[in-house]
């Protein structure tokens, strides 16, 4: 909660005086919501943000891109990078500078029973800081606020209420200006202010003034003099004091920016998406030898580990310290696997639906960055410089991937299981063909949780191994180990019932999805629902509809399978009978 | 081989095939996980301690736990003689029953204790989670210790008794597994020596329901009950405020139950850059008249109950405060420029630290109960003037502004009816004196309470009597966990500690320095650090975050710390000692090692490999 905290201490400078002067406002009131919205983004499509998006900027412990500083803050305002052709860059910049930042429609309501509450219009999900102000959200808030400061669970509604509250401070925040300043004013400099008023103090302070020359010249749409001012910029902000750790890291700066408007991870996704549904089109891939599909596989894959590479670069940590870097690493490992089981089993389906799967993984991943978010801050203590945390994680989250292929068979299985069901009676050839497909699949789930298994377990391990060396205990039953060894056990009790002949070929097939459910658990069910114990850095909230929607239609696929199985059973039997 | 042939006829035991089954094996892993998943749900719902007691550190998981063991043993057993095919197998499973072995070795041997150490300070004495009764007898000249187990429910008689302790007089009566410690005034016995009294009021009026409170004339002295203060005055005392009643409420963030009700006045605290405290400043105090520190003239400006931003200047909202604020101006010397310092007393973070450039910091800590609009009134003051001749006798006093308006003797039991704050007909606030006690002491007394979802674990607390079966049922004391009392039974005198079992370490670790390093520009820390000596010589060692201290076994690592307000900052180790490590470590990799031949002996390309070999 403390993000929004600084925005309001922001507005309380604002009264004492503020660094940046905002253009006047002349009869902007006066402007319908539409006009003002028209202008805003016609005042943002002139911004060349680009010449300011490697600026040096801190914020939440690290030195990052001016571009990054507006994406993550545009994401937290808007629920996107870019809205209505502007970029986050050219959003920020023009409500700093746009005389009709107020009236600019650009705050996201995410909650839309909350949206009714404030009796705000329905037809749009973005709404101005002006509308927000004259609504009953501070109200609404304040009661919402003391059960937070009271430590006191928090509904579904306070929390959208405190996020909706957060947005409007933030925004407030970066149109007086504060937030800019802040993240401008790098740690050390409180040591050179000569009074109280942080105001005064950075009158003197060359980047601000830059920075005001620059804003100036935006505001008052003199293109010429803002590219000029916003080299003279850049350039103060690079050779300004500022701690060793930020220093060394300016060299990045340049990267971080390029992978951000790279989207690599989606135009992997893309070409993975392409060659999945080319290969499960029995026509084309008719056509495609096994060199030609892994050559084909290994160029996507490339871009994938370059992208890996360049967030580690950036970072200086393997990117797996929350649910996003996990989800990248796992479509990782699904691509991964599915080349070894091509290679091992000539399976064409097979390699097409994982690699959709991979893609749609990406993609999910690439566009939820308000719930798995993206951002490349720093971690806590406990994780850094740490070699076993890394391999823990990419061991056992690597298993997740050969779970999630078992799975993805286990759920194609099912859908088969349910058609052949339904369509009645059949030829005993047809109901041959189905056997022979469970068998032949269930051997493929089998081998492919055996994968997973072995990787779990030594996951598991890496993370006792870890936790001795951290926290000087190899096993205390906290619930993030212990649902991967719930999820471990659940798997190895499959392959166990498959050796006592419980479970065989649609048996197998149709557990794997059960499995699935823990690993969904253990994965994103101990941080995003219990959240407690000491993987608290992991912890996060949202994205439970999808979640809850994915275990819903897991658990009515298996239910409507073995409902149908038992029918066309007792179907059966009652022909033999006759 | 004798011990072949056991092994031939076990096979053909039905019991023996039963335990060395899968079919076993399948359910015992599916209600292992079951279980354990229902002790994350109460680790997420209750804490982590009450998921141990209920499920991790009972006795029948621990039971479970060597069913499972028996079961991999005997389905290894059950296939020997090994053949190759084997292999993968037998690792597999030789490997799990090590790495089990090792954690339980652990469970039962290793010690997993938590070492506090104080900057500048050295200690050894290991706090451990496991609960004991130390007895000292001072006529026997021993010490012995009894380890109480926690549970969930309340014990009595069979499952406490040690012959031990029985043998020293004593007898553990009860075990109450959460309880609520609840403190009151009772007389000593007379005779003894005791000046102080202790006063029980209460209030009605037509504004507010019933309230009452505790004041004691050493302990608790004043005490601010909405707009007023309360105040008890045993003649002979001077009855000025004391106000170190109040400090020591802020430094130690505990008081007695007593205390809780009322409410204490707001306070300033002034600190230097380092964070070392320069002054505290009563609220009332500056109210009046501006105060001078370091050379800074601090003066009030305003206060806010409830600070919030509206058309960009801060405002107060007013009401119960979520984010009470100060506003302060500084001015250095006689004609400095004078500096805005806003100080948020939840938010310090965010405060203004304008004053950081004159070298001055605040911390503002606004009382428990005073508004705003009641400290324009809290000049009211309520005065029971009591004489430790005769505490009987009370009188009552209401003053304003320090001006006596209404003054009248009060018995114990009596309603006085007061001219303070009259409500249209109705007359003003009744104040009547519940009690008072001459000789007053402290007394704790206990009381069992459920445990709620969200909270911390209550403590345990056991009743300790002497055995003598003729000794009353008050001879007897409650020890709450942390408790040292002493028990005076017949000749002998015990000395009790009740609580977590210490255990000294062979050496001693001096904590020369804690460090707290935070992201640029962050509250976030990037790594903690503490300088230790051990037994105070040789060369300083760094203990960080994943780099422990290893030392005659035993591995210290840094797991927390307390980070001084202006006084120094405290380290907390974790203190490790694991006989099962090597152990685990073994089984760990032959596990692993396992697994891998078992998926190579049983993938299709090492059984081509294979045939075509021997073919």
């Amino acid at each position: 909660m403390k993000k929004f905290f600084p925005a309001c201490v922001g507005i309380l400078l604002f009264a004492g005086g503020l660094p940046f002067a905002q253009a006047e406002q002349p009869g902007s009131t006066a402007l319908s919501a539409s006009e003002a919205s028209a202008r805003f983004k016609a005042f943002a499509a002139k911004i060349d943000s680009a010449a300011v998006a490697g600026v040096p900027v801190q914020s939440r412990g690290r030195v990052k891109p001016f571009d990054s500083f507006a994406r993550e803050t545009i994401v937290f305002l808007t629920g996107k990078y870019s809205m209505s052709g502007m970029d986050a860059g050219q959003i920020y910049l023009a409500l700093m500078t746009s005389d009709v930042a107020q009236q600019a429609e650009i705050v996201n309501v995410r909650d839309p029973e909350l949206r009714t509450e404030l009796g705000l219009s329905k037809a749009r999900r973005h709404y101005s800081l002006q509308e927000l102000e004259s609504s009953r959200l501070e109200e609404l808030a304040k009661p919402a606020l003391m059960r937070q400061e009271r430590n006191a669970r928090l509904s579904a509604r306070d929390k959208a209420t405190l996020e909706l509250m957060q947005q409007v401070w933030l925004s407030r925040g970066v149109i007086s200006g504060r937030h800019l300043t802040d993240g401008l004013t790098f740690p050390g400099a409180a040591e050179h202010r000569r009074s109280g008023s942080m105001a005064d103090s950075l009158a003197g302070s060359p980047v601000i003034e830059q920075a005001q020359q620059y804003l100036h010249a935006l505001s008052a749409g003199d293109e010429t003099l803002a590219r000029q001012s916003a080299a003279a910029f850049l350039a103060a902000a690079k050779v300004q004091p500022m701690p060793e750790l930020f220093s060394k890291n300016l060299g990045k700066l340049g990267l971080e920016v390029w992978y951000n408007h790279a989207h690599i991870f989606f135009w992997t996704a893309i070409a993975y998406l392409l060659l999945g549904i080319a290969l499960i089109i029995p026509h084309v891939r008719k056509r495609l030898g096994l060199k030609t599909v892994l050559g084909m596989t290994a160029i996507p894959l490339m871009a994938h580990i370059a992208g890996f590479a360049v967030r580690v670069v950036i970072t200086g940590f393997a990117p797996v310290t929350n649910m996003y870097g996990t989800m990248v690493w796992v479509a990782f490992g699904l691509v991964l696997f599915g080349a070894f089981l091509f290679l091992a089993y000539r399976n064409y389906a097979v390699m097409g639906g994982v690699l959709i799967g991979a893609a749609a993984t990406l993609l999910l991943t690439e566009n939820l960055p308000l719930v798995l978010s993206p951002d490349m801050d720093p971690i806590v203590a406990v994780l850094r410089n740490n070699f076993w945390l890394t391999i823990h994680v990419l061991t056992i989250t690597i298993s997740y991937a050969a779970f999630t292929i078992a799975m993805l068979i286990g759920n194609v299985a099912l859908i088969r299981g349910i058609i052949s069901g339904l369509r009645g009676s059949r030829s005993s050839q047809a109901l041959q063909a189905d056997e022979a497909f469970y068998k032949e699949y269930g051997n493929l789930t089998y081998r492919v949780i055996q994968i997973g298994v072995f990787f779990l377990t030594a996951g598991i391990i890496l993370g006792g191994i870890w936790a001795d060396y951290s926290w000087g205990r190899f096993w205390g039953w906290d619930p993030k180990e212990t649902w991967s060894l719930i999820a471990d056990l659940g798997y190895l009790s499959i392959l166990h019932a498959k050796y006592l002949g419980w479970l065989n070929g649609f048996g197998i097939l149709a557990a794997s999805p059960v499995g699935y459910l823990l690993v969904v658990m253990a994965w994103y069910g101990v941080n995003f629902i219990l959240a407690a114990g000491l993987h608290s850095y992991g912890f996060s909230s949202g994205g439970a509809a999808m979640v809850g929607a994915f275990v819903g239609v897991q658990l009515a696929l298996l239910g409507v399978a073995l409902a149908v199985q038992q029918l066309r059973r007792a179907q059966a039997v009652t022909k033999v009978k006759s | 081989m004798p011990e072949m042939k056991f092994l031939e006829l076990a096979k053909k035991n039905r019991v023996f095939q039963f335990m060395a089954s899968v079919k076993m094996a399948v359910p015992l892993m599916l209600g292992l996980a079951v279980i354990v998943a229902i002790g994350t749900v109460v680790e997420s719902r209750y804490n982590a301690q009450l998921a141990g007691i209920l499920v991790y550190r009972s006795s029948w998981f621990e039971a479970l736990m060597v069913l499972l063991w028996i079961n991999i043993l005997f389905a290894t057993l059950a296939r020997f003689p090994f053949k190759k095919k084997h292999t993968g197998f037998v690792i597999t499973h030789i490997g799990l029953l090590a790495l089990l072995a090792g954690g339980m070795i652990t469970g039962r041997y290793g010690i997993d204790g938590q070492l506090r150490i104080v900057e500048g300070q050295s200690g050894n004495r290991v706090v451990l989670p496991e609960l004991t009764l130390e007895v000292g007898d001072l006529k026997q000249h021993t010490v012995a210790s009894y380890p109480i187990k926690r549970g969930l429910d309340m014990r009595t008689g069979s499952g406490l008794h040690f012959s031990g302790l029985k043998k020293a007089g004593l007898v553990i009566e009860k075990f109450l597994p959460f309880v609520f410690r609840e403190q009151s005034y009772t007389s000593a016995p007379a005779g003894s020596d005791i000046p102080d009294v202790a006063l029980n009021f209460s209030l009605k009026g037509s504004m507010f329901g019933p309230a009452g409170d505790w004041l004691h004339s050493k302990d608790r002295p004043e005490g601010q009950m909405g707009p007023t203060l309360f105040r008890l005055v045993v003649d002979g005392s001077d009855g000025a405020p004391n106000s170190k009643i109040v400090n020591k409420r802020v430094d130690h963030g505990v008081a007695p139950k007593v205390a809780q009700r009322g409410g204490s006045g707001a306070l300033l605290i002034v600190k230097d850059t380092s964070g070392a405290e320069l002054a505290k400043i009563s609220l009332s105090d500056l109210k009046k008249k501006s105060r001078s520190v370091k050379g800074v003239t601090i003066s009030l400006v305003k206060t806010y109950q409830q600070a919030v931003v509206a058309e960009n200047k801060l405002v107060d909202q007013g009401g119960k405060g979520v984010n009470p604020a100060i506003e302060l101006r500084l001015q250095q010397g006689r004609d400095g420029k004078p500096v805005r310092e806003i100080s948020f007393a939840n938010y310090p973070d965010f405060s203004l630290n304008g004053g950081a450039s004159l070298g001055v910091l605040f911390q503002y800590v606004p009382g428990n109960e005073l508004s705003e609009a009641q400290a324009a009134v809290s000049e009211t003051q309520i005065e029971f003037r009591a004489s430790s001749q005769d505490p009987g006798r009370v009188t009552l006093a209401l003053l304003k502004d320090g001006k006596r308006i209404f003054s009248k003797a009060a018995k114990t039991g009596e309603t006085i009816e007061t001219p303070w704050m009259p409500q249209g007909g109705h007359s003003g606030i009744k104040i009547s004196v519940d009690s008072i006690i001459p000789r007053a002491i402290l007394t704790n007394s206990v009381q069992p309470i459920e445990i709620a979802p969200g909270a911390s674990l209550p403590e345990s607390a056991i009743f300790v009597r002497p055995e003598s079966s003729d000794s009353p049922e008050n001879a007897g004391i409650w020890l709450v966990e942390g408790d040292f009392k002493t028990l005076q039974a017949g000749q002998n005198t015990y000395d009790l500690h009740y609580g977590s079992r210490r255990l000294d370490l062979p050496f001693s670790l001096s904590l020369e320095k804690f460090e707290k390093i935070d992201y640029p520009g962050s509250e976030m820390p990037m790594s903690f650090q503490s300088t230790v000596r051990v037994n105070g010589e040789g060369e300083p060692i760094l203990i960080s975050m994943n780099e422990p201290l290893k030392f005659l076994g035993y591995t210290l690592y840094q797991s927390s710390y307390e980070l001084g307000q202006g006084g120094p900052s405290a380290s907390i180790f974790s203190v490790n000692k694991d006989p099962g490590r090597p152990v685990k470590y073994a089984g760990s990799l032959i596990l692993c090692v396992g697994i891998m031949i078992f998926s190579i002996m049983k993938s299709e390309w090492y059984k081509k490999k294979h045939l075509k070999g021997t073919a």
